[in-house]
């Protein structure tokens, strides 16, 4: 009588035992007869506005069943290399997708990918590959520059396009309405600060372009911006009108997403020059076949394909950026994009070995940058609270000694 | 003799489960600060940032103690002292914020207090960000403040009614009774107290990832931070091993002062009063402040809802949110059930046979254990303990594919020390006359156990079993530092869909936290009483 309610619980606790575990072997018989199944990493909006399914089509391309090519959908391309990383030992992954030209060297060290020459590499844009990994430990699969992409109304008259100077970003009525990716954890956010080093310099061995420091910046622009952890966090809040959030760091294409869609061209991009000339870091993309992945054979196929006519053809209107495959043309919404022969790549000033040996401190010195602001202090004075902390603690510290 | 060698074997499985998923994994980060040596201590404490955040993490831990007890400790005297309308009712609702997940916290927090939420709106003038050091602070408050309004009520309630009527007729000023008799009563309880939301600040992880941003960090976001962003797993080894150092000395701390028992004896001190609607109006604002941001919750919920009825079987069960979630929209839901059931599971075996073990011996032996066997675990932070079982069982080939039991054990590892302690108090209420009157009419150990001191356990073994529960459903560090997607728990879709936080379905998935730890809190409120303390 007395155990008949535990007994119950303990029933009741073993059916919900077996539920998961049925699910689990659910998952497991897919993993087993998934001889000809693929796991994909990648970030969240790749090819997803208004949406190409490129899992669906790479089944049909390859004459799998439906649902064989498995994509996990991550937070930005950051998130895609954490968790390759921490699945070294035992892959899951066997094509990782969005790992970019400023985190190749990462998944290098890493050493979670294994180079793969796709068939047709000579029929992509020259430059793309030696810019990204002239050894094919990934395959370039679009392109674009990191620029800053704003509301226009936000901005009526405050920014003249045709001579925005980076320093002109620190000035209140800018800042506080922009929005930056974490570098940490988001490609285009890490574009970002490369760009800033690449115009201030470095004594790495980046030459400066312009007067001031690339640290110093960023500790001004800390105040008052907004840090967004992926791009697609950064843009619900640059849709969030009560946010006030109308400027974010995105791509020198982004304005042509609404003009294609619904001729909205409310937006702009814009680029940081310097004497009339507009600078910008190019992204390359990539994606590359997973070490030791489990299905290295049907990974390559699918490289193979990505770089194929029928899936470049959808880079523009679906992932809005640049196809890696050379001949494929822009349609005419693109007008609303910066032109990309107006603009001077700032990669050649970061060679990639540079940017190997010097990305780790780069990135904490922006930590600190970012965490100090010009204030120092915790948004407050920063003095006052230590003090009254420590006259609060000692008392009761001095107390609880003459007590014992 | 023969007893002895079952007391053994009971202890057995929880040390073997310590062994492989605690003391082996810690063993290991400590092995990796050692190896750092000199040099690599040096150059983290030497780093800009540390003492930034460490400088952080003690300051706000204070002024969340201070925030806690500025409105905590005036509303455990209001329900100790005074007698407001439906006092047991917003008693109840004082408490239960306290079992409420962080992630749940945090959503409805920040849809309150940001500028564009719901006071943004209201109030033009609204500048208040919850993304910046008060926003911590406030975030942190209104989570404590449940701990020291429960705690100090019951030292506030069973303090001696003959003192004051003593001290009235000698003449003593308010204060002076103040100073000499309630201070002194209620010290103890108060210094738990506040240790124990000193512990809870110092340690906080999903707060302050979020709402830190980047600018703010305390050394367990750090060690996230370093060890699974960064991957210098050095770095984040060696302040794992100094966070550690700092949670032992806190809970030493509180062992040590924990020496007063406070009875939970409520209504000793009101029954002279009538009820009165002033205390009631101050704990109800009291109450609405605490529970705000679950309000916040619910509003969208119902607002979503009420938009499109249709939504919520759409939203759980049409798998539009699969790939984006990583797993089905209802498996979240079956994850989260399945992690909290085989947690409390586990936590009320294991900690039965631990007080199985403790009955066989007679000795004290187990009790003297319990620094290794829960202190240490407490002491260690969810993401120190994910952290050391990925650089340890991480390594395997199989970890991937057998995550969930390392998710288990993480969690597990949080629950057993309140599971254990829920039970030995059931335990310490034992007859001791009567195991030995069932001994002697010939009964054998193992059937007295049965019959005699387990149904007085029974409602040890609920409370464990719900706490365990609880504790399970809301974590969010352990689980986060882990997971792989298809076991994702509702904890991590919340914050997976943060960014689109007025949206119905992360509100429906918090509210269905929510009304999981309303259920666990009624029940366990049932069966005996919430303890709050370690």
């Amino acid at each position: 009588m007395k155990y008949r309610r535990l007994i119950l619980i303990l029933i009741i606790t073993m059916m919900l035992f077996l539920q998961p575990s049925s699910m689990m072997r659910n998952e497991n018989s897919i993993k087993q007869n998934a001889d000809s199944a693929l796991t994909i990493y990648t970030y969240e909006s790749l090819l997803a506005d208004p949406g190409y399914a490129y899992d669906r089509a790479f089944e049909q391309y390859a004459g799998l069943p439906n649902g064989s090519v498995n994509v996990v959908l991550l937070d930005d391309a950051g998130s895609i290399l954490t968790k390759a990383v921490s699945e070294k030992a035992d892959p899951v992954a066997d094509v990782l997708i969005g790992i970019d030209n400023a985190l190749v060297s990462q998944a290098r060290q890493q050493d979670i990918l294994t180079p793969y020459q796709p068939k047709e590499a000579d029929k992509l844009v020259s430059g793309l590959v030696d810019g990204l990994a002239s050894d094919y430990l990934l395959t370039p699969y679009d392109y674009g520059a990191i620029a800053l992409w704003y509301l226009k109304q936000a901005f009526n008259s405050s920014i003249d396009t045709s001579s925005l100077k980076l320093n002109d970003l620190l000035q209140n009525e800018v800042r506080n309405q922009l929005i930056v990716e974490n570098p940490n954890l988001s490609s285009p956010g890490l574009g970002f600060l490369l760009s800033t080093i690449a115009m201030f310099g470095d004594n790495a061995g980046v030459d400066s372009m312009i007067q001031g420091g690339w640290r110093d910046f960023w500790r001004q622009l800390s105040d008052g911006t907004k840090l967004s952890p992926s791009w697609g966090d950064a843009i619900s809040l640059l849709y969030t009108k009560e946010a006030k959030r109308s400027m974010m760091v995105s791509y020198s294409t982004s304005p042509a997403y609404g003009a294609c869609l619904y001729n909205d061209t409310s937006t702009a991009a814009v680029l940081p020059t310097i004497n009339g000339t507009q600078y910008g870091w190019q992204q390359i993309e990539g994606l590359g076949v997973v070490k030791n992945a489990p299905h290295e054979a049907l990974a390559k196929e699918f490289i193979d394909w990505f770089i194929s006519e029928e899936l470049q053809s959808q880079i523009h209107l679906n992932q809005w950026m640049y196809p890696a495959r050379a001949g494929i043309t822009a349609p005419d919404c693109y007008d609303a994009a910066i032109d990309p022969s107006t603009i001077t790549p700032l990669n050649d000033r970061i060679p990639q070995n540079l940017l190997a040996n010097n990305l780790t401190s780069w990135l904490d010195d922006w930590e600190v940058a970012w965490t100090e602001g010009t204030s120092g202090s915790f948004g407050l004075p920063f003095d006052t609270v230590g003090i009254f902390a420590t006259l609060i603690l000692i008392p009761v510290l001095l107390r609880r000694k003459k007590e014992i | 003799m023969r007893n002895s060698k079952w007391a053994v074997i009971a202890i057995l499985p929880l040390l073997f489960f310590l062994a492989i998923f605690f003391y082996w994994p810690l063993f290991r980060i400590i092995q990796i600060t050692i190896q750092a040596g000199y040099n690599g201590w040096k150059q983290t404490f030497s780093s800009r940032l540390f003492p930034r955040f460490f400088i952080f993490t003690i300051i706000q831990s204070i002024l969340t103690v201070i925030g806690s007890l500025l409105v905590g400790l005036p509303a455990g005297y209001l329900l100790a002292r005074t007698k407001p309308y439906a006092r047991q009712f917003l008693r109840a609702a004082i408490t239960v914020p306290f079992l409420f997940p962080p992630l749940v916290i945090l959503i409805g927090f920040v849809v309150l207090f940001e500028p564009s939420g719901l006071l943004g709106q209201l109030i033009p003038s609204w500048h208040f960000t919850p993304f910046s050091f008060w926003g911590i602070i406030l975030a942190h408050t209104l989570y404590n403040i449940s701990i020291v309004a429960r705690i100090s009520e019951g030292a506030f309630s069973s303090e001696p009614e003959d003192y004051h009527i003593l001290a009235d007729t000698l003449g003593a000023s308010w204060w002076m009774k103040f100073r000499s008799i309630t201070l002194p009563h209620i010290k103890p309880a108060l210094e738990s107290a506040v240790l124990l939301v000193f512990l809870y600040a110092f340690n906080s992880f999903a707060i302050v990832l979020i709402l830190g941003e980047v600018r703010l960090q305390t050394i367990e976001v750090m060690i996230y931070n370093q060890s699974r962003i960064r991957f210098n797993i050095q770095g984040a080894a060696i302040l794992a091993v100094f966070q550690l150092l700092v949670n032992m000395v806190i809970i030493f701390l509180y062992t040590t002062r924990r020496t007063y028992q406070t009875g939970d004896d409520s209504g000793q001190r009101v029954s002279r009063s009538e009820s009165s609607l002033l205390p009631t109006i101050i704990l109800g604002i009291i109450i609405l402040l605490t529970w705000s941001p679950v309000l916040m919750v619910f509003r969208y919920s119902i607002l979503g809802l009420l938009a499109a009825p249709d939504q919520f079987t759409s939203q759980l069960f049409s798998g539009q949110f699969d790939r984006y979630l990583g797993t089905s929209s209802t498996r979240v839901l079956l994850n989260t059930l399945f992690f909290g059931l085989t947690v409390s599971s586990i936590a009320v075996i294991l900690s039965t046979l631990s007080v199985l073990s403790s009955y066989l011996t007679r000795s004290q032996l187990v009790e003297k254990l319990s620094i290794p066997l829960t202190l240490l675990p407490m002491g260690t932070s969810a993401i120190t303990i994910s952290f050391a079982i990925l650089q340890t069982h991480g390594q395997f080939t199989f970890f991937s594919d057998i995550v969930f039991i390392y998710i288990i054990a993480a969690q597990l590892i949080a629950a057993l020390p309140f599971a254990s302690r829920a039970l030995f108090s059931s335990w310490q209420r034992v007859p001791k006359d009567l195991i030995l009157v069932s001994q002697t009419l010939g009964e054998n150990s193992l059937s007295t156990f049965r019959k005699v001191v387990l149904p007085y356990l029974k409602s040890g073994l609920f409370i464990a079993f719900l706490f365990s529960f609880a504790i399970s459903i809301g974590e969010f560090g352990a689980t986060y530092y882990l997971v792989r997607n298809q076991w994702t728990t509702l904890s991590l879709a919340i914050n997976k869909l943060f960014a689109s936080r007025t949206a119905l379905l992360p509100n429906l998935y918090a509210s269905i936290l929510v009304l999981f730890s309303l259920l666990v809190f009624w029940i366990i409120e049932r069966f005996g009483s919430l303890e709050l303390r370690l």
